[in-house]
């Protein structure tokens, strides 16, 4: 699964109110509005494959909007 | 609500078309606003395509490349549309041929990094020609409206006067007042689970232009492109592997077998793999091989590229250093291939010949709006091959341009408060709603009734299912469709929500249209009439709302110069003849 699958899985089957970018993500590494921090390091969401323990959080240094959406992607 | 902007042009989408429609409006001198559902410049599928300018070769000679000067527009003309199976609006093509060459200069001129192929086509990428177009725009007077969800359009009786919108990261609902309205907003792909482009394109405004009274043309018509990666995950939706095979590797079904040349005639086979046309015969022949039961695990086909000899892959990797190809690192995937290992792939939904009804001014039904680029319908008839790049500059400028002098000494008309309240009250009611359908699980349902019934091969069985299954949601499910995010803030619930009620719409249009036509042709595949026939069906069907009901009509094929040969005929005759036509 990519970090992108996982937020989906959330969103779909966990709670509808979590906020990630996916409105128009392009899902394919070229827009980079999916840049989030994937276990400390900064990755793109849905380029970027996950197993065990994760842990998200949203750009440092951008204005958050709402969980891991930020200004100015 | 608030009113946001008051503006001459009102431009939506910031894909190449409407980025080169702003320009053009911008440099008429009136005011233009740029709207874009995600971020200027980021959004659309632009930026992921390959990308190809073409245009003929005296065209080009003219221009300053190496052209062939026997290779002249009018031969240009004649083979878009009889690639599109004659069912291409021949105005629209004339048009697109004859501005081809002026449009491909100021790309050169404006500083984009290219080859030239020699022949007709200019090659690119996506990001490179964004860039170019974006950085131009940053040069004018544009005003950039970023992460805004048009939902609709404001009409006063046959005049645009405006859209409501609204802004994704405030929640707000937002009115947005313009003399005149460019659609750029790209497909409607995203209405389907597997497909190469960006999230954005749910067409949003093919729903929204059938409401306000426009017509849609052509909805049938859907390029799928083969060859996308069904796995690894990090890599799904990607078409590398379908650039990579117009030069190298097979196809394999799940023995390992290559499949192709058993499928098709060698002629057949040899335009399969060198021009565009590959991606509908690709598309046909993988479908199936996996009806048949022959598929992959994952329910597509196998690219492999184990009989290419090594020095000729380091010779192919000059033409992608490192393996690197638009923004990606796909050396990874090569060194597995490389082992002798074949990677997943399927057709994905790729690009809509049809949509929103133009002239060759980009010009609807409806007084002040005009749409360009892919959301338009009707320039590629019933099969693309020529480049769309240049369909979104050509019509870009052009709509920007019509809605320019449109605009021009024309005092702006009021919107219809009515009009607005009653759009608002439907945008906010999955928040009244006291239903029990869920958005996230009903985008799911809506997409698997166009996976399962709209693909490459249609029936009138399986056609019929589905437009029960869409109108069925429509009435019964919408009205139930609730969200639980009460935040307005960033509510992927309830955008999704509202995303829903127009990709319905859009696939009622499309699937209905395809039932419609009780043939075969180009893109649009039927199982139960596969003869294409040219004595009764050379017309465009139309789809448009009339006393609230979508309506479907057919009109002849718009022909100025070029008349179709008559007869019927099967899948592989009509690409035999259209070889021979085509002096391959």
């Amino acid at each position: 699964m990519t970090v992108m699958d996982v937020l989906d899985y959330i969103y779909e089957n966990i709670d509808p109110s979590i906020a990630y970018h996916s409105h128009t993500s392009c899902h394919r590494r070229v827009c980079a509005r999916c840049n989030v921090v994937i276990n400390n390091k900064p990755g793109l969401s849905c380029h970027t494959e996950v197993t065990g323990d994760l842990t998200i959080d949203p750009l440092p240094r951008y204005e958050v909007i709402r969980d891991l959406v930020v200004k100015g992607l | 609500m608030s009113e946001i902007v008051s503006t001459d042009v009102l431009v939506i989408g910031s894909g190449g078309a409407g980025l080169r429609a702003a320009i053009e409006a911008a440099d008429l001198g009136v005011s233009t606003a740029l709207v874009s559902y995600g971020a200027t410049g980021k959004s659309g599928a632009t930026m992921l395509a390959g990308a190809d300018v073409t245009l003929d070769g005296a065209g080009a000679a003219r221009i300053g490349l190496s052209g062939n000067e026997g290779d002249t527009e009018e031969k240009f003309f004649h083979d878009i549309i009889v690639q599109g199976y004659y069912l291409n609006n021949q105005r629209l093509v004339q048009t697109y041929v004859r501005d081809a060459p002026v449009r491909t200069k100021e790309l050169i001129d404006w500083g984009i990094k290219y080859s030239w192929d020699g022949k007709r086509a200019l090659l690119t990428q996506g990001v490179e020609l964004n860039r170019v177009l974006t950085e131009q725009t940053r040069k004018r007077k544009i005003a950039f409206l970023d992460d805004v969800y048009v939902t609709d359009l404001l009409t006063q009786g046959n005049t645009v006067v405006g859209v409501v919108g609204v802004d994704v990261n405030l929640g707000e609902v937002q009115v947005f007042k313009a003399k005149s309205v460019v659609v750029a907003t790209g497909g409607w792909q995203r209405a389907y689970s597997f497909t190469s482009a960006p999230g954005g394109n749910t067409g949003a405004m093919h729903g929204a232009a059938l409401r306000a009274g426009a017509s849609l043309v052509n909805m049938e018509m859907v390029t799928f492109c083969p060859n996308v990666i069904l796995w690894p995950p990090a890599l799904r939706g990607d078409i590398f592997p379908y650039i990579l095979i117009e030069r190298f590797g097979d196809l394999l079904e799940k023995h390992g077998r290559p499949f192709l040349r058993d499928e098709y005639d060698p002629k057949i086979y040899r335009i399969a793999t060198s021009t565009e046309w590959n991606k509908l015969i690709f598309s046909l022949a993988c479908t199936r091989i996996v009806m048949r039961g022959d598929g992959s695990p994952r329910g597509g086909t196998y690219y492999s590229i184990k009989t290419v000899p090594d020095n000729i892959l380091e010779e192919a990797e000059k033409e992608y250093p490192g393996w690197r190809w638009l923004r990606t690192d796909f050396s990874s995937l090569m060194d597995w291939l490389k082992a002798g290992n074949a990677v997943e792939v399927a057709p994905a939904a790729h690009y809509m010949e049809g949509g929103i009804l133009v002239d060759e001014h980009a010009a609807t039904a409806l007084k002040g709006l005009y749409a360009a680029g892919e959301c338009s319908g009707g320039l590629f008839g019933a099969n693309r091959v020529a480049s769309a790049i240049t369909q979104i500059l050509v019509q870009g400028a052009i709509a920007g341009k019509s809605a320019a002098e449109f605009s021009k000494n024309r005092q702006p008309k009021e919107a219809n408060n009515k009009q607005i309240d009653e759009i608002q009250t439907r945008l906010l009611s999955p928040f009244r709603n006291k239903g029990h359908v869920r958005a996230p699980a009903l985008k799911k349902r809506v997409r698997k009734i166009a996976d399962d019934y709209l693909w490459v091969l249609r029936n009138e069985h399986g056609l019929k299912i589905g437009i029960s299954e869409l109108e069925g949601i429509l009435s019964k499910d919408i009205p139930q469709l609730s969200i639980e995010t009460v935040t307005r803030s960033y509510n992927k619930e309830w955008i999704d929500a509202l995303e829903i009620e127009s990709t319905l719409q859009v696939l009622l249009a499309s699937a209905r249209s395809a039932l419609y036509r009780t043939e075969s042709r180009g893109v649009h595949n039927r199982s139960d009439f596969p003869l294409t026939n040219n004595n009764t069906w050379l017309r465009e069907i139309v789809a448009r709302t009339v006393g609230g009901k979508l309506t479907l009509s057919s009109r002849p094929a718009t022909v100025t110069k070029l008349k179709s040969p008559k007869g019927k005929f099967s899948f592989e005759q009509g690409i035999i003849r259209a070889v021979k036509e085509l002096g391959e």
